[in-house]
């Protein structure tokens, strides 16, 4: 069912693009892409949202509620609900459109995995996953895997004459792009709101470009070609609705008072 | 704080080994290769080769002493005498002690992987990777010469002492001269083909993963015929008295007229098979995909079927009368039968 509905769509649009562009790594670029903008409504209902709240965290009546409830968690989210339907703002608008996302996300990573058939059970898989009557073994296979210096089924590493180890260059871009692109997500904490949640969302941001570094050194280069396209176009589809916190990340610059 | 912070931290490892382990990177993916000698059955079954005692399925010795996930085995070992050639998924092509499994010589240039075994003629060896390369080397592994394809190398090539013959995922079969490495001529296969070519009598016979079957002439390259069968082929024919025997992916067992390429019989399985037949007094033996082992007579009909708990997808292997399958996705991942399909001995989890 999975497989049918998610997976097998994924797979053949991916040999199309392959197809058309005559390399993999540039139909992996022109698949994301193409993925990103198709899901670009929901991106940006959740942008809209995410910013509603963050208003809300800067409204009057919403740090007061904080400070007078502060000991009552029962009575707080009586009160929170209530300055919601107030203002019009529903704080589950801005997980669902993620939810909705995340199973496509999670099919376009598996889809891109047995696209790239490293090994002889892979391909056997992905034969049969090819609509026969939109593609012929033909002409999708062997699929050019060879995209600037790296091999888009193996890990990256470039390799420099004189050095007698490779450069994981593309595990690197990952960790600065996911850096960036979680910190200009992130609005600047307001004045008082050192809270546990800010505390977290500092710590997620440190530890996700690590992870996602991780993942780029050690699984095949075309997951890493995702994650840094994914990174780029997300930034850009926040620039787009001018929701880009670039403070966070010019460092060089001093932050105004109560800024942290 | 902290427990949190702690929390977080250890969530994401979690977070990062399954990912690694889901995206299956630089892992698996393929199917076990199993060599048959008198004494031993060496058996290349993910990060460790195994050789087995022949007559009871104990283990002799395993290379190396802990495997891993980063270095693993599936392609067929290769006997040279007292020699083991063992290839691996992270470059290498090893030279053991057939006796003792104690590494004698490496050999690490390539850069892609050894997804089938290495063939050895006139005193060299001639492996095929995913590099693009077909790499000839000395009994010592000394580089002699290296041939740079189109594509990837996936299949063992058949040579006659003086040519050397292998398809590339580059839709071309090659013929290159066995002692400088030099083409002789390339032939398009239509389609990627990864199956092992048959040389017997000048006559090259393989078949492409768009189930076209081929007959070229070993000296020009020639096609003498070809012939459309149900589904992908991914493993060498057996050729018997005339006749062409193999499986496809659509789960036949193909018999063709090896003069003309005309079908003789097709006889319909439950599941693909994609490993080579092995010859028996009787007929040829064949596994699918369904865990099923097939003795096919010579004149297509069906002699027994054994099933089994897994996928068959590696050639059944015969040695005098002991017959050993290696299956997929079974507890009993290698089985010795008798050439009867009754079960001798197992390697795997003992109950």
């Amino acid at each position: 069912m999975w497989d049918t509905i998610i997976i097998e769509p994924f797979i053949n649009l991916l040999l199309w693009i392959s197809k058309l562009v005559g390399n993999f790594g540039l139909a992996l670029i022109l698949f994301t892409i193409l993925t990103r903008i198709v899901l670009y409504p929901l991106t940006a209902k959740q942008i809209k949202s995410s910013a509603a709240m963050q208003e809300l965290q800067k409204d009057k009546r919403y740090i007061e509620i904080q400070t007078k409830y502060k000991g009552d968690k029962e009575k707080l989210a009586q009160e929170q609900m209530k300055l919601y339907q107030e203002m019009k703002i529903n704080p589950m608008a801005s997980c669902l459109p993620t939810l909705i996302q995340f199973p496509i996300i999670i099919g376009l990573y598996q889809a891109m995995i047995q696209t790239m058939a490293t090994g002889p059970l892979d391909l056997l898989n992905l034969t049969r996953h090819i609509y026969p009557k939109f593609l012929s073994i033909a002409e999708v296979l062997p699929l050019n895997s060879k995209f600037l210096w790296m091999d888009i089924g193996m890990p990256e590493r470039l390799h420099i004459p004189g050095l007698n180890f490779g450069i994981p260059v593309l595990a690197i871009v990952v960790v600065i792009s996911t850096y960036i692109s979680t910190k200009i997500m992130t609005p600047p904490q307001q004045p008082g709101a050192a809270d546990q949640g800010a505390m977290m969302s500092k710590m997620m941001n440190l530890y996700m470009p690590v992870l996602m570094g991780w993942l780029a050194w050690s699984l095949q280069s075309g997951l890493a070609l995702y994650f840094v396209v994914t990174n780029f176009v997300q930034i850009a589809q926040y620039a787009i609705s001018g929701k880009v916190h670039w403070d966070n990340v010019v460092f060089w610059k001093k932050k105004p008072e109560g800024k942290k | 704080m902290k427990i949190r912070r702690i929390g977080l931290i250890l969530l994401f490892a979690l977070l990062a080994v399954t990912l690694t382990a889901c995206s299956r990177a630089g892992q698996s993916n393929s199917w076990s290769g199993v060599l048959v000698t008198e004494d031993y059955v060496y058996y290349a079954g993910g990060s460790q080769v195994t050789a087995l005692v022949a007559d009871s399925g104990n283990v002799a010795w395993q290379y190396p002493e802990k495997g891993s996930p980063q270095r693993l085995f599936y392609a067929e070992p290769v006997l040279i005498g007292e020699q083991l050639i063992v290839v691996d998924y992270a470059h290498q092509l090893t030279c053991l002690n057939a006796k003792t499994g104690a590494e004698t010589w490496k050999f690490t240039q390539a850069e892609g992987r050894y997804i089938d075994s290495p063939l050895v003629v006139n005193n060299m060896i001639l492996a095929p990777n995913t590099d693009y390369s077909l790499y000839a080397l000395d009994l010592s592994g000394n580089l002699v010469w290296e041939f740079k394809a189109g594509h990837a190398l996936w299949a063992r090539p058949a040579s006659d002492g003086t040519t050397v013959y292998f398809p590339s995922m580059d839709k071309y079969l090659y013929a290159l001269d066995a002692a400088t490495g030099a083409l002789k001529w390339k032939v398009a296969l239509d389609t990627t083909t990864i199956s092992r070519p048959l040389l017997e009598n000048g006559v090259l016979y393989l078949g492409n993963l768009d189930g076209t079957f081929f007959a070229f002439n070993a000296e020009d390259g020639t096609r003498i015929w070809q012939q459309k069968v149900g589904g992908g082929v991914w493993s060498q024919p057996v050729l018997h008295e005339g006749k062409l025997y193999f499986g496809d992916q659509s789960g036949r067992i193909n018999i063709l007229n090896s003069e003309n390429g005309k079908s003789v019989q097709q006889i319909e399985t439950d599941a693909a098979i994609v490993g080579t037949g092995a010859l028996l007094d009787e007929g040829l033996v064949f596994g699918n995909e369904d865990g099923q082992v097939i003795l096919v007579g010579f004149n297509g009909e069906r002699l027994w079927t054994r099933s089994f708990d897994g996928s068959i997808y590696a050639s059944p292997e015969r040695l005098g009368n002991r017959l050993v399958i290696s299956l997929n996705k079974s507890e009993k991942p290698l089985i010795a039968l008798d050439t009867n399909g009754n079960e001798n001995w197992y390697y795997g989890k003992k109950k």
